[in-house]
């Protein structure tokens, strides 16, 4: 069978979703360590390839051969390799700074 | 009395699942229809346990285990024994499993399916309504001190959560949008 090929952030998604029910855009960003706005261009380009549809109210469901795209990667890469990938090489005073400082200068 | 035993873990445990996998506003009309599923699926995982509890109390392996106990082991193995392979046959030389695992999943899934429509629904609107009543910098300080305090997270977990909050902060989206993902990580963190 072809294997499908995946960029590394789409695959980050696709293995970082276990739902394989609906769920919104926001839950895709928490769920993934993205961006809104990097989701739904993610979203967007596996939907153009048939792996996700939108549903009702935005919300968004994998299809058939998006489950088994999951499916093809959960077997090369573990669930949240994302977030420890990220958690390994982020230096936490600078983000708690950076952060601190993003908040302040919101009104 | 043993029956009901086995029949109360396995609901148990079906609530646990449960209560782990979706989140439901307290105060929405759609929490009674999602209650309803929730508990037709644990009163049928209890049913089903009782059900095994009778099947299996007379094996000869299990008779030398007090009543009690064989009942909470049956229980707490509920899910694992409905999901082993009965048998297997062959069908065009390959070995086909025989079992309830097919049917079982085909069931929670169609349960869950139900469940999850209800509960994103809910979350989706809650979240807009709380997106609606706070500011981004009000949603992101309360985001980053639940972080901060957050006791079952490490500390590892908390830098990568924060600098996810200000990936969300410096992302090209819209305010709203902002407001409403920062708003749906708060709710479904049941803050």
């Amino acid at each position: 069978m072809e294997q499908a090929v995946f960029t590394h952030k789409e695959a980050s998604l696709l293995a970082a979703i276990e739902s394989e029910f609906e769920f919104s855009l926001s839950q895709a960003a928490i769920w993934t360590n993205m961006g809104p706005h990097e989701v739904r261009e993610l979203l967007t380009g596996l939907e153009s390839r048939g792996l996700v549809r939108q549903s009702e109210g935005g919300r968004y469901t994998f299809t058939k051969e998006g489950l088994s795209a999951k499916r093809q990667l959960s077997q090369r890469s573990s669930k949240n390799f994302l977030i420890s990938e990220e958690g390994n090489r982020l230096d936490s005073a600078s983000v708690d700074s950076a952060l601190g400082d993003a908040i302040s200068r919101l009104e | 009395m043993e029956v009901l035993i086995s029949g109360a873990i396995a609901a148990l445990l079906t609530f646990f699942d449960i209560a782990r996998t979706f989140y439901i506003p307290s105060g929405t009309k759609r929490r009674v229809p999602f209650l309803l599923w929730a508990i037709f699926f644990v009163l049928v995982n209890g049913a089903l346990a009782c059900l095994l509890y009778q099947a299996v109390k007379d094996f000869s392996s299990l008779s030398s285990y007090n009543p009690y106990l064989k009942a909470i082991l049956v229980g707490a193995s509920y899910l694992v024994l409905i999901r082993s392979k009965l048998a297997t046959i062959k069908v065009q030389n390959e070995e086909v499993p025989l079992g309830l695992e097919y049917v079982y999943n085909g069931a929670k899934e169609f349960v869950y399916k139900q469940m999850n429509r209800i509960s994103t629904k809910a979350l989706t609107e809650e979240a807009a309504t709380l997106a609606g009543q706070k500011t981004l910098k009000e949603l992101a300080s309360t985001a980053s001190a639940y972080i901060t305090n957050n006791s079952l997270l490490s500390d590892q977990e908390k830098t990568a959560r924060k600098a996810w909050l200000l990936k969300i902060l410096q992302d090209a989206t819209t305010d709203e949008e902002k407001r409403t993902t920062l708003a749906t990580y708060l709710l479904s963190e049941r803050m």
